[in-house]
Order: structure tokens, then sequence, then C-alpha cells
């Protein structure tokens, strides 16, 4: 019998008050977690932390989620720290190694990332995540010999993870070695005729071996592929701005961007390749104020809307210590800045985009692109 | 761990249900003692899911501990690098969102912790159904049919015992209040006991594979006659359910989830829509909840017992 029957009386109501012990703390902080509420995990968790009675296992489970609340609210500073704590009670956590090495990324700190991915290779050899991880961060360092090393090793440990044959695609292109990147991609497409994404990467390659007509036909063919897909339709809407098909390219951006609320990376290049229109739709700035949010990439939208300014544009991007936000705000500051007859501005905007954004990047490629077409 | 006979009996005479020890008696005779079978130790993933450690074929990671799951599955990632090859099953396996494995693999030698498995069986899932980067998961009773299942998340320990060892005093670890559940125990040996729900009676699936607790729009339809307007339905999106299915999600404040005298105050409780493709049970329990409780699972008394986690 059990003694709540016996007592007749003895009800016992438990939550997880924020007050309590360490492992109450930590249960709430699950929960938080579970409910992407950043702000509810940092408490709970900082509560359970400090707690003299949580486990040392708990303990590094509650610094690598704390960690990833920190870097979903842009403190990577203080994520790459908890992650640091996480993975000094437990060195071989193949998370927190992942975790730690994208933040490392971010911040453009290519050698301690690629000492997070190695050590998660070595911990889990058979996943696939981070050999490209790794891989990619030799991509952004323009060490393509490693960089395919590494994509390779990927392949070998995990044969059914097909975008390693994109990755080498993009390492072969990078380096100039067109016919074997589009050998990649025709091997990935041998292995799974519905991919997509080999038939785009294939036509960057084509593009970039200047075979415009050859890249432009896999470009729509890869949008027809993925009709449904907002990214492919934004690909090639970007392709075909970059080969100087305004009214194409706003049509796919158009389709991309759908209700204006699925991509405002969409919208962002339909208002940029509306205004180099004769006739630009004077009614995107208005559609703008409706997307704009303090969400990266938020701001550029508020450029847009008229309620941001250039400046809030790269204090919100210096904010988040993302190195990709840096160079998205000088190349699509600097697009507006072209839009708003602002020539010179514009042109060093474009010019540092160069500088920062990673090569073959879609940004990179476009200001460059943009810097040829602009008088000198 | 204590015996059953120091920890079972409550300090006052007047409520010590232990049979005949005496006050005075200075070392109580030990009425019964639960035989353990077997300790093995819980680790915790960053969703809160726990895992016991194990190896398959020479391949060591952890295995999530799913009371709702389906005997034993294996990640696609470790499955192909397994002496073997993926053939169809016999019976295939359907996931919570209405998805079907069919494909598994034999493996050779399977261990967890001291225990070792003859040629096993695993189903195959896709990579990111495991979660925490797990190699596995396991279904406790259908490894250890011939045990009683006690989860002690608070310490962090999955002990089995012998069954009809000690009927009825089962909660060893604590002298506080604890509550046993009549339960039912399916022919996948899911467990499923009666909860009350902000006071209304619910059939409640057991399953720590889960990581949130929900229970379907129509069940809070028909149960609770809570729709999407009602006041306090929150909508919060989407919900990927085992990273195969999309389904609506709301939450909604229920203010207390009872099983007989143990009460949870605010269960974190999602309600889904992903269409008609749930299972029987009005909820599933999941790992947020089931964290706040200790539970023992009594296979032979078909009684779930459970108290409070840090009950000690």
């Amino acid at each position: 019998m059990k003694f709540a029957a016996f007592c007749g009386l003895a009800w016992l109501v438990f939550a997880a008050p924020a007050s309590a012990s360490g492992f109450a703390s930590f249960n709430a902080g699950i929960l938080a977690h579970n409910n992407a509420d950043a702000d509810g995990a940092i408490k709970s968790f900082t509560l359970a932390i400090t707690a003299p009675d949580l486990a040392p296992q708990l303990r590094a489970i509650a610094f690598l989620d704390r960690g990833e609340a920190y870097a979903m609210n842009g403190d990577f500073e203080r994520a790459i720290s908890d992650y640091s704590s996480s993975l000094a009670l437990t060195p071989d956590d193949y998370t927190a190694l992942n975790h730690r090495g994208a933040l490392h990324v971010l911040r453009r700190e290519y050698g301690p990332a690629h000492a997070d991915f190695v050590a998660a290779i070595r911990a889990r050899p058979e996943l696939a995540t981070a050999y490209a991880h790794d891989g990619q961060v030799y991509m952004a360092e323009q060490n393509y010999e490693d960089a395919l090393r590494l994509f390779s090793n990927g392949l070998a440990a995990s044969w059914y993870t097909l975008n390693f044959y994109l990755d080498r695609s993009e390492a072969y292109r990078a380096s100039g070695r067109y016919a074997e990147a589009i050998t990649e991609d025709d091997t990935a497409l041998v292995r799974d005729k519905t991919f997509a994404a080999a038939v785009l990467e294939r036509g960057r390659a084509r593009r970039d071996s200047g075979d415009l007509r050859g890249a432009m036909s896999d470009f729509k063919t890869a949008s027809d592929m993925a009709s449904d897909d907002p990214d492919f339709q934004l690909a090639l809407g970007i392709a075909q701005w970059e080969g100087g098909q305004y009214d194409d390219a706003i049509r796919s951006f158009k389709r991309a961007s759908g209700d204006f609320e699925q991509t405002r990376y969409a919208f962002i290049w339909l208002y940029l390749t509306n205004t180099k229109e004769r006739e630009p739709d004077s009614r995107l700035p208005g559609k703008a104020a409706k997307l704009a949010d303090p969400k990266w990439p938020g701001p550029i939208v508020g450029l847009i809307a008229n309620s941001a300014t250039a400046d809030q544009v790269f204090a919100a991007a210096k904010e988040s210590d993302i190195g990709l936000r840096q160079c998205e705000a000088n190349f699509y500051v600097g697009e507006w800045q072209l839009a708003q007859q602002n020539l010179l501005e514009g042109k060093r905007l474009l010019d540092a985009a160069t500088q920062v954004c990673i090569p073959f990047s879609a940004e990179f490629n476009a200001a460059k692109i943009d810097l040829k077409r602009l008088p000198s | 761990m204590r015996s059953l006979a120091t920890s079972a009996c409550i300090a006052t005479a007047l409520f010590c249900y232990c049979g005949t020890a005496r006050a005075q008696d200075t070392s109580p005779p030990k009425v019964c003692e639960l035989g353990q079978a077997g300790s093995f130790d819980l680790t915790t993933g960053a969703e809160g899911m726990v895992f016991l450690t194990g190896s398959v074929e020479g391949h060591s990671g952890k295995f999530v501990v799913d009371t709702g799951g389906f005997g034993t599955l294996l990640s696609f990632s470790t499955a192909t690098h397994l002496g073997g090859g993926p053939q169809e099953g016999p019976m295939g396996v359907r996931l919570v969102g209405g998805i079907d494995l069919r494909y598994g693999i034999w493996a050779r030698d399977f261990k967890i912790g001291s225990f070792k498995f003859p040629a096993s069986w695993f189903v195959i899932g896709p990579d990111r159904f495991f979660s925490s980067n797990a190699i596995g998961n396991i279904q406790p009773h259908s490894l250890w049919p011939n045990y009683d299942t006690e989860i002690d998340f608070w310490k962090g320990k999955l002990n089995l015992f012998l069954t009809n060892q000690c009927p009825g005093h089962e909660v060893y670890w604590t002298h506080d209040p604890y509550a046993a559940v009549p339960m039912t125990v399916n022919a996948d040996g899911h467990i499923t006991v009666q909860a009350y729900l902000d006071g209304k009676p619910i059939n409640a699936l057991i399953d720590t594979g889960s990581q949130k607790s929900f229970l379907s729009l129509k069940a809070a339809s028909h149960i609770f006659s809570i729709d999407e307007k009602t006041p306090g339905m929150v909508n919060r999106g989407q919900v990927d359910i085992n990273g195969l299915v999309e389904a609506k999600r709301y939450h909604y404040p229920f203010k207390s989830l009872t099983f007989e005298g143990i009460s949870i105050a605010g269960p974190d409780i999602e309600i889904n829509d992903a269409g008609n493709d749930f299972r029987g049970d009005e909820i599933i329990l999941g790992i947020g909840v089931l964290r706040q409780l200790h539970l023992f699972i009594a296979y032979d008394e078909n009684k779930l017992y459970l108290t409070a986690a840090e009950a000690h």
C-alpha cells in the first residue's frame, strides 16, 4: 500500500522552481533549451552550474546548453567560454567540439577551429559533420589541397553523404580545375539523379570556366528540380544578376521571396536589382517596412525601408562578431549606396566586400562583377 | 544501494508498513531485499535524454534509453561500418509521425555495460533521429524482459532487479510518499498509465525517448475542449518530430499532472497537430516531465512506482 493512500493527505506537489536544487535548476534549463528559450536557459543553467550539488556530467551539459543559449543571443565570447568549460569536463564531446569550432570559424579564428574539428573527427570518425566543417575552414583559408583531403576523408568515412562531392567540386572550382569540379557533380548525379544541388554546383563550375550558356542551363534546371525551394530560385536570380539579366533576375527573386516573408535575402536582392531598372518599383520600401526586425539581415531590410541607417547596419554586423555579416554589410550597403547614386561610397564598400568576404561566396562574386561594371 | 530493509521503514511507528520491526530494535530484520541484477551509469545529453554506454562490433557509443522505442535501433552511420549488410526486416517499425523503418542489420557482438548479448537485430534509423549523436536506441524491456527497471535521473543510474522479489516494496530509496500506478504493457513493451492532467483522466505513454511531452490536438479537443482559439493557447510554430515529420505546435498552460499521490505543477506539455498519425495513447510523456521523477517499472506487478526525482 502506498504511503499517500495510508495517510490520506500526503499529496506532494513539485515543480522545478529556479531557486531549487542544482538538479531542479538543470531540469528547468533543459526545458528552456528544448523550447529554444535562450534567456530562460541561461538563467536556469547559471543556477545549476553554481549549485554545489550538481553532478559533474550534468554540469558539462549545463555548460554546453548555456553556451548554445549564449550563441543564440550572439554572445560568442561567453558561448566559447562555456563550451570550453564543458569540454574540460568531457573532453571528447563531439557536439561541444563542433559547436566551439563553428564559433571560432565565425570569428575567423581558423587555427583553434581546425583543432576542434580534428578532435571531433578523432572522437567520432564515422560522422560526416566535422570533416565538412574542417574542409570548409581550409576553403576559407584558400588552402584547397587540404580542403580536398578533408572532403575525401569525409566521403570515405560517410560514403552516403553526397554533399562531399559538391564540397570537392567547390574546392576544384576554386583551384581553377573546372573539369574535375564538373566530374564531381556528375558523379553525385549518377548516384542521385534528383540531386538538384549538384546541378547547381555544376552550373557554378561551368560559369567560372566561361561556359555561361551551359551554366545558365544548369541554374534553370536546378531551379526547376527544386521549384519549391526558395534557395534555388535565389541562386538562379543571382546568376541572372551576375549575367546582367535583371528582368529575369527580378522574376526569380520574386519567386524566391514568395509573399515577402519567406526569404529576406531574396527580398534584398529583389530590391537591389530593381533599382538597376529604369522604372524601379516604388512600392518595395513600403513592403520592406513589414520585414524589418532586429534579427539579421533585418537591419539591411530596415535600410531599404528607410527605418535604419547604414551606420546602424554596420553596428549590427559588428555587434554580432560574425565575419560573414561584415561581408554582407559591406556588400549590401555598398549596393544600396549605388542605388542612392553615391558612386564613390558604393565602390568603396564593394571593394571592402572583396577584402572581407570569403572568396567565391555570392557576395564576393557579385561585388567583383559590379566593380568591373562601374565607371572608373 | 541501500537495502529495502533499511530504507523502506518510515521513521514513525505509526506509518511503518514494513512488517514486524519494533521501535526498540537496533537492527530491524530484513523483510525483503530486492535482488539487483545490474546497475548502469546513465549519461545525459543536451536535450535531457539519458543514455547507456555500449558497443556494437567494437563501435562504442551512447544508446538512448527509450521506453517508448522498438527493440534496438542503430544509426545509419554506425550500421554502415558493421561487417554485415543491411537487409529488409520481417517487420517494419512505425515511428511517431507515421514514418516506417524497414531495414535492419545483424550485429554479432553487442554489449551494454557488462551485459553481452548474442547476435542482435538492429533496425536502422537515420542519424538525425538519434539525439546527441547517439549510435543507437534501446528499449530496456526488450533487452532485459525478465527484469524490473529502475531509472534514477537524479543519481544517473539505471538499475535492473529480479522480478517477484518484494511486491509492494520496490520504493527502497526513500521514505517520502510515492505513487504505485497500475500500468499496461503492450506487445512492444510500451508502458501506459493513467494520469490526471488538470484533474481529468488521461492515458499516458511513458516515453524516455521523446524530448518533449505532447498530446494531439484531437485529444486536447476531445478531453479538454481545447482548440487553437482557446484562451491561453500559444502557437509555437512548427515542430520536427523524430527529425522526420513537421507538426503544428501549440502550448497550453496546464496546471498539474498527477499520478495518484505524486503531482507535477505546471508540466511543460505541447499540443501537436500532425494530422491523425499519432499513436493510440492520449498523451506522450517525454523526458522533460519524466526527469522530474524517479521511476521503478515493476513489470511483474504491472505497476509503475514513482517518487519525486530527488526523494531520498
